[in-house]
């Protein structure tokens, strides 16, 4: 086994070790080890070490990183030998990518575990949150280094069932629960659409010539085949429609994962898990799952570009490229009136995610990757720094922040590097990322001139980089300048009674009896009820309201916090948090090298991921790869002003190369701008007095307010259109069942029933009737020959000289 | 004699019972409780021997006893004639035997050798064949040519290895009945004795016998230790039953009055199927149809289920959901398929089972979503898993066998596993009102971390053993149009279908999570449920094996595809071929 | 007058047996239809003699036989003499039709 394989498997098999020991703890001895997070932030430091390490000694040490994939695999599922084989091995692949995701994932992951073991600190169910954990970092790595759609479809799953644990982590809180059973449900709709995308490439593949008996899942094979379809060989032929809904189903499984419009309806609700579940699973690895995924995907979604031989005319990636597109737009709208600082955040990473999406739509692979790369540090850094924020002033509503700049000034400081970052902030990593996702998009649309459709996402892009400045500004703002609110707070309002545990038992209206006399241990009951019922009402009361508040129950009074002496005044965090936020930051600051065209190591990142190169490695192997399919993937190296370009390049690469150089330089100004524009606008509005939103100062605002703050109707349209709606016909089907389908049953009986009655009536007095008929007529007989024997003899004589006369005249008559 | 033995103890076992006294409860529980363990020893090696390629084949066995029989002629010339004849059976048939033939053989006593010595030759001939083992042949009534027939293979082994292993647990978690154990106890080994035969038996008659056994111990189980509406549901899960089965008896007479074969081997009118015309192949499959699509259950023919879930004790539901259901996916598979094959493959018939497949599945899952039972929600939850034997069966392709077949066993394990959640949680609770419920997961939560295995398994996710299966079916189904594209024997299932199906996914996992919500999830609805104990340690220990083989097929269900590989494929080989 | 043959000893003896005849039926006392009794034998005696002298008049059975008719007529009216006897003493009555207690 080569050893950057070796280093992968060991990656993913450390959290899952951890996971495992800890399950069989609590299965043996029916409770959560006490040493789970120990164990857990071993396994995820040691990963994390072993993805350094890979990195540096693969990646970074050459200047293309890694040439050639590592790829190994083991049998799995193999049957129906040779007449329907079905194979299915279990493989791995290391390549550039993999091992910078591995990096961003085990890094993201240990930092939160560190985070959590302050954060979580005397929760009651403390342990299990770290085997969650480990489990989510084990699937999202397994994610990462398969080698076969289906394992990856596995994890994919595994993911999200994390997630589903994670989000409904305070399972007390039914809006905890409903947000979680939001998740995998909407997920599901995307999976289910993912899996027929898998089943469209399996079919077509195994029936096949020269994919038979061959694990058809794999990326190389999937690879191979679109390679053939470069010289229109190869399954795909004639199956140009199911590669077209292929690639379209393959994104919607994106759509769900990745939050794009409009599968994005769970991610706000997903807020509802603690903050570092969210900075983990919804910022920085899970959602960026499904980018991953197209991109791994991407030569099938430009699979039909190749049989018109211009790649930017393929069906899905125009999908992808608009639906990215108006994502980010529609989520950068909602963002901006927001008033709960993790939705604002949830919201951002949505708008984020549209972004990469966009960009591989627009075919570049290396901007979406790139994106998600820089996004991962400083988007985990924003939510950790809320978190800090939300621990400090126990409410995640801005209302209650303001002025913390002097209190938490790690946490100010981070965040705002972050912030700078996000905004695409010269000199920071979100710069050359969000640059090279608008360069790209410009690009596209530059190529299809006079094509309003192609030159939408730019558009979209464009004014969403400026929304996204303006709302993020909006936030470090609202959060960190002007007045505190907790200045005017009394202590009162969160007294001792608040650090009660949250009542298990919820106390029935009905039975007011069953107060704190009866139940000692729930004595707290009732007052724990009062506060958190004080808080919803505060949140109730909250005009500006979008969503109802997503309640993190750590905001609400929960367990004692050993350092928390005092309340009105929120400090900054432990070292355990502020650590992992000093961390993420420098990342954000520097993680795309020294985020400035033409200063040395700013290009660190494209040039080893250049788009394209596994997939030219693996179509080299297929001998229908031409020269020609190789060259299709050339727009998609980044193309640095001044770089010649390959001798043999064709009319659409150089074209491409053109119009990349023309747009890379209006964006560089339009990016600067709309960072200038975006801060001074963000601080005009928002610096002078904290907590009221001036937006709705602006009177013709008013009824977009409303809009936004219900989200575009869109959730309203699935809560309260759909779903009911869809219990009804549940019910409908129910009622059916019972009635009609069991009724015919019921009534088939009823007349098997009443038949049985007939026959038994017929039988009685029919067939019966006829037998006992037979008897009375004997017996009426009887009676009659009875009168015969009257008892007199001479009646006897008679009747005997009669019957002899008789006899004699018939001898007479007829005898002889 | 492994095979008779795994059948006949649990009767011997319940022999035993009559003889003890009633009042001794624990020695009765622990009476059957060994009966069913010494069962299951038996059917262990079948199976650990059956995977190393032991066990008498089947045609071996059936030439041997041929042999025996033919030379059991004592006149030599009419011997060899009769060896002559059986060089091949298939054109020598009774009714092509001439008069003079016949005559000659009847009047040398030899008819009834050369008879049963014809129907083995055919039985071994065929490609299913070639896949049992472990074979054992008696005559049994030999006026009517009905044999002591038992044999396994790759499709049949896995079920009886899951109906011996759900007796053991069932009989177990059954020590909670209090009432009636003597007589409980004894009608439950006869229970398992029918269903280890239903899945061995190759002789129709004795499948029919062992089909019929399984019947009357089910209704009393039902009828009395049931719930309420107990005679109800049991009355109507008998006659419901019983009237399939009776149809099915009439496909029975008439294979075995068809053309003179005079035969009740099974294998033997598989060999003859590709023979029958098209005609009475349809009315075959559709008189078997009935026999099997009430046990399934096939939507509209479902309605005994919920009734019958519902009413039962915990211990017989897990019965019924987990192995009875899978008698008739069994017989599509022995014995509907191969029996008539052109039906099976023709495009009604393959259009029928997958769009009943398809309402099973949504329809299933539809109804599940509106319950407000638990059970009941489980119950339309297993009428909604068998859809996918249903689809994957009519797909025709290898991935689509594969997937029924592993679906059964999977739904086995899971569907009994939630009965099990339910029953455990009903024991405490006394009820089973969903909208009550609440908390658990605060109350006993290590119970519900079984539970959410078992849902979870239930519900497809990767990783535990419902997804390998559920993708299997859908692959298969959807691949089945393209693969069956240039075929012109085999109609392949249009593709609409597996897209229809889609839904049932996402509904699936609605209701699934909805009821771990509305049971688990929250704060303590009723203060009643704050003195609930967790998992006692036989409950524990009962559900152990559940949850690992939802794990275990899960993550490594090569083990039970190689296993049942073989023979799929010669199903497959046999029913998409032209004879 | 002509001469007296066969058939009119015959007629005679049908005369009288159906008198007789008649008498049995139709009398209600027991003793009367003795005497209807007495006659019919005595027709079927003057029937015997009738034919021994006109059929075979050689040979003596018709005469033995209206002997035996004779001797049994006498034993049978002193039977039936003894039974109305005791039928008067037990029912009281020597009318025929209000014996009937045998019937059904």
């Amino acid at each position: 086994m080569e050893r950057p394989i070796f280093l992968a498997l060991l990656i993913v098999a450390l959290p899952l070790g951890a996971f495992a020991i800890e399950i069989l703890h609590a299965l043996i001895f029916r409770r959560m080890a006490k040493w789970n997070d120990k164990l857990s932030m071993a396994a995820m430091f040691t990963a994390l070490g072993c993805a350094l390490y890979l990195l540096f000694t693969e990646v970074l040490a050459h200047p293309h990183g890694i040439e050639k994939a590592y790829m190994g695999s083991v049998p799995w599922i193999s049957f129906g030998g040779d007449m329907n084989p079905v194979r299915i091995d279990l493989s791995i692949l290391v390549d550039n990518m993999t091992c910078v995701m591995l990096v961003v994932v085990t890094l993201v992951s240990s930092l939160v575990h560190l985070y959590s073991s302050s954060y979580m600190h005397g929760e009651e169910r403390y342990s299990r949150f770290f085997s969650y954990l480990s489990l989510f970092t084990f699937s999202m790595l397994g994610l990462c280094i398969a080698n076969n759609i289906l394992i990856l479809f596995i994890f994919w799953e595994l993911v999200g069932l994390c997630s589903y644990f994670l989000i409904g982590f305070y399972i007390e809180k039914k809006s905890a629960g409903d947000a979680s059973k939001k998740a995998f449900i909407t997920n599901r709709v995307g999976d289910a659409l993912f899996m027929t995308a898998i089943m469209i490439v399996f079919s077509v593949l195994s029936q096949s010539k020269g994919y038979a008996g061959k694990d058809v899942l794999s990326f190389p094979e999937i690879y191979r085949s679109i390679g053939e379809l470069g010289s229109n060989a190869g399954p795909w032929v004639g199956n140009h429609d199911l590669l077209v809904i292929a690639g379209i189903f393959f994104f919607m499984g994106c759509v769900t994962k990745s939050a794009q419009f409009p599968l994005h309806i769970w991610l706000p609700d997903a807020m509802e898990g603690p903050t570092p579940v969210s900075a983990l699973i919804h910022a920085a690895t899970m959602v960026a799952a499904g980018v991953y995924m197209i991109v791994r995907m991407f030569p099938l979604l430009v699979g039909e570009g190749y049989i018109s031989g211009d790649w930017f005319h393929s069906t899905p990636l125009e999908v992808i490229a608009i639906v990215g597109g108006f994502t980010s737009i529609f989520a950068g709208t909602i963002a901006l009136v927001q008033n709960d600082l993790k939705k604002g955040l949830a919201y951002s990473t949505c708008s984020q995610l549209g972004y990469m999406a966009m960009a591989v739509g627009v075919g570049s692979t290396t901007g979406g990757m790139f994106h998600l790369f820089t996004h991962a540090f400083f988007k985990a850094c924003l939510f950790l720094g809320a978190g800090s924020v939300i621990h400090a002033v126990h409410s995640q509503m801005m209302g209650d922040m303001g002025g913390l700049r002097k209190k938490m000034p790690i946490t100010y400081w981070t965040f705002l590097i972050s912030t700078l970052a996000i905004a695409g902030t010269p000199l920071f990593s979100g710069f050359m990322s969000k640059e090279m996702v608008l360069t790209s998009a410009l690009a596209y649309g530059h190529m299809h001139e006079g094509s309003l459709f192609h030159s939408l996402p730019f558009y979209f892009a464009a004014i969403t980089a400026v929304l996204t400045t303006f709302y993020m500004f909006r936030l470090v703002f609202l959060t960190f300048f002007g007045k505190g609110a907790w200045e005017d707070k009394k202590h009162g309002a969160h007294d001792d009674h608040a650090h009660a545990p949250v009542a298990v038992y919820a106390a029935p209206v009905s039975s007011p009896g069953h107060g704190a006399a009866a139940h000692g241990a729930h004595g707290h009951a009732p007052a724990a009820h009062s506060t958190a019922a004080a808080h919803d009402t505060h949140a109730a009361h909250d005009p500006h309201g979008g969503t109802p508040a997503a309640h993190d129950p750590h905001a609400a009074p929960v367990a004692a916090h050993g350092d928390h002496g005092h309340h009105g005044e929120p400090h900054e965090s432990p070292w355990q948090m502020a650590l992992p936020l000093v961390v993420l930051a420098v990342l954000a600051l520097f993680s795309s090298g020294i985020a400035f065209p033409g200063l040395p190591g700013s290009h660190w990142f494209e040039h080893r991921l250049n788009d394209g190169v596994l997939v030219k490695d693996l179509m080299t192997e297929s001998s229908a790869a031409t020269e020609q399919t190789r060259q299709l993937f050339e727009p998609m190296v980044v193309h640095q002003p001044g770089e010649p370009l390959a001798a043999n390049a064709s009319e659409i690469v150089a074209e491409y190369h053109e119009a990349w150089s023309h747009a890379h330089h209006t964006v560089f100004l339009f990016s600067l701008c709309a960072v200038a524009f975006g801060i001074t606008a963000a601080a005009w509005f928002f610096i002078r007095k904290r907590g009221v939103d001036y937006v709705t100062g602006v009177a013709p605002l008013r009824g977009l307010r409303t809009v936004l703050s219900n989200l575009w109707y869109v959730d309203a349209f699935f809560i309260k259109g759909f779903v009911p709606l869809e219990m009804k016909f549940n019910n409908l089907c129910a009622w059916f069942d019972r009635t009609v389908v069991d009724g015919i049953v019921n009534l088939v009986a009823w007349i098997a029933n009443k038949i049985g009655v007939l026959a038994g009536l017929v039988d009685f007095y029919g067939v019966d009737g006829a037998v006992r008929g037979t008897g009375d007529a004997v017996l009426e007989g009887g009676s009659l020959v009875r009168k015969l024997v009257s008892g007199k003899v001479q009646d006897y004589v008679k009747w005997t000289v009669v019957g002899f006369v008789v006899a004699v005249a018939a001898v007479a008559w007829f005898g002889h | 004699m492994l095979l008779t033995l795994s059948i006949f103890i649990p009767v011997i076992g319940a022999a035993l019972l009559l003889l003890l006294p009633s009042s001794q409860k624990s020695l009765l529980r622990g009476v059957a409780l060994a009966t069913t363990i010494a069962a299951f020893v038996p059917i262990c090696m079948l199976a650990l021997g059956y995977g190393k390629g032991e066990g008498e084949k089947a045609e071996v066995k059936l030439a041997a006893v041929a042999s025996a029989r033919v030379a059991t002629i004592t006149d030599v010339a009419l011997r060899s004639e009769v060896q002559q004849l059986l060089v091949d059976p298939f054109k020598n048939q009774p009714m092509n035997l001439t008069a003079a033939v016949k005559d000659r053989l009847v009047k040398g006593n030899a008819y009834k050798a050369w008879h049963e010595a014809w129907e083995l030759g055919v039985a071994r001939s065929t490609v299913i064949a070639k896949e049992i083992r472990y074979v054992e042949y008696g005559n049994w009534i030999t006026a009517f040519n009905v044999n002591y027939f038992l044999g396994v293979d790759g499709i049949s082994l896995p079920l009886l290895v899951l109906a011996g292993l759900l007796s053991i647990l069932c009989i177990w978690y059954s020590f909670n009945i209090e009432e009636g154990v003597k007589a409980y106890m004894i009608l439950f080994l006869l229970l398992e004795a029918g269903l280890l035969g239903v899945f061995c038996a190759l002789d129709f008659f004795l499948f029919y016998v062992f089909w019929e056994v399984v019947l009357l111990p089910m209704y009393f189980l039902i009828g009395f230790w049931g719930g309420p509406r107990r005679l109800y549901a049991a009355i109507k899960f008998f006659i419901y039953t019983l009237a399939g089965s009776v149809i099915m008896l009439v496909a029975l007479l008439a294979l075995y009055f068809k053309d003179g074969y005079d035969t009740f081997n099974v294998l033997t009118l598989m060999g003859m199927a590709p023979t029958f015309a098209s005609n009475f192949q349809t009315w075959i499959f559709i008189a078997l149809f009935a026999g099997f699509a009430i046990k399934v259950p096939i939507v509209p023919f479902h309605t005994w289920l919920p009734d019958a879930h519902v009413e039962a004790p915990t211990a017989i539901s897990m019965m019924l959901a987990g192995i009875l259901l899978k008698m008739g996916g069994y017989g599509f598979f022995r014995f509907s398929y191969p029996l008539a094959p052109d039906a099976a493959r023709s495009e009604t018939f393959v259009k029928f089972i997958a769009i009943l497949g398809l309402i099973n599945l949504v329809y299933g899952a539809l109804c599940a979503m509106a319950q407000t039972d638990f059970k009941k929600l489980v119950a339309y939850s297993s009428v909604s898993h068998m859809g996918y034997v249903l689809l994957g069966m009519a797909a025709m392709t290898s991935a689509g066998f594969q997937g029924a077949a592993m679906q059964m066993l999977n739904h086995g394990v899971s569907s009994a596993m939630m009965f099990l959640i339910v029953g455990i949680v009903y024991e405490r609770a006394h009820h089973r009102d969903l909208n009550r419920f609440g908390g658990m997961g605060l109350q006993m939560p290590y119970y519900t971390g079984f539970a959410v295995i078992g849902f979870f398994a239930s519900l497809g996710l990767p990783g535990l053993n419902g997804f390998i299966s559920e993708f299997f079916v859908f692959q298969g189904a959807f691949q089945s149009e393209g693969f069956w594209a240039g075929s012109s024997v085999v109609y392949g299932m249009p593709r609409w279908i597996v897209y229809a199906a889609l839904p049932g996914i996402v509904l699936t996992a609605a209701y699934i999570l909805w009821t771990i919500q509305r049971v688990f999830l929250g704060k303590v609805t009723d203060h009643h449920y704050l003195e609930f104990k967790d998992l006692s340690k036989r409950e524990t220990l009962i559900l152990l094996p559940f949850a690992f083989l939802c794990v275990y097929l899960g993550v490594q269900p090569g083990v039970l595809l190689n296993y049942m590989d073989g023979s799929l494929k010669a199903l497959q080989t046999f029913v998409t071929t032209k004879g | 007058m002509g001469h007296i043959g066969l058939s009119h000893y015959l007629v005679v003896a049908a005369i009288m047996f159906a008198l007789g005849v008649a008498v049995v039926l139709t009398r209600r006392n027991a003793i009367a239809v003795l005497c209807g009794l007495e006659l019919m034998l005595n027709a079927a005696a003057l029937n015997f003699v009738a034919f021994n002298r006109f059929g075979s008049p050689n040979r003596l059975d018709g005469q033995i036989f209206t002997v035996f008719i004779m001797t049994l007529a006498a034993a049978e009216a002193a039977t039936i003499l003894a039974i109305v006897l005791n039928v008067y003493h037990t029912l009281n009555t020597v009318r025929v039709d209000e014996v009937d207690s045998m019937k059904e």
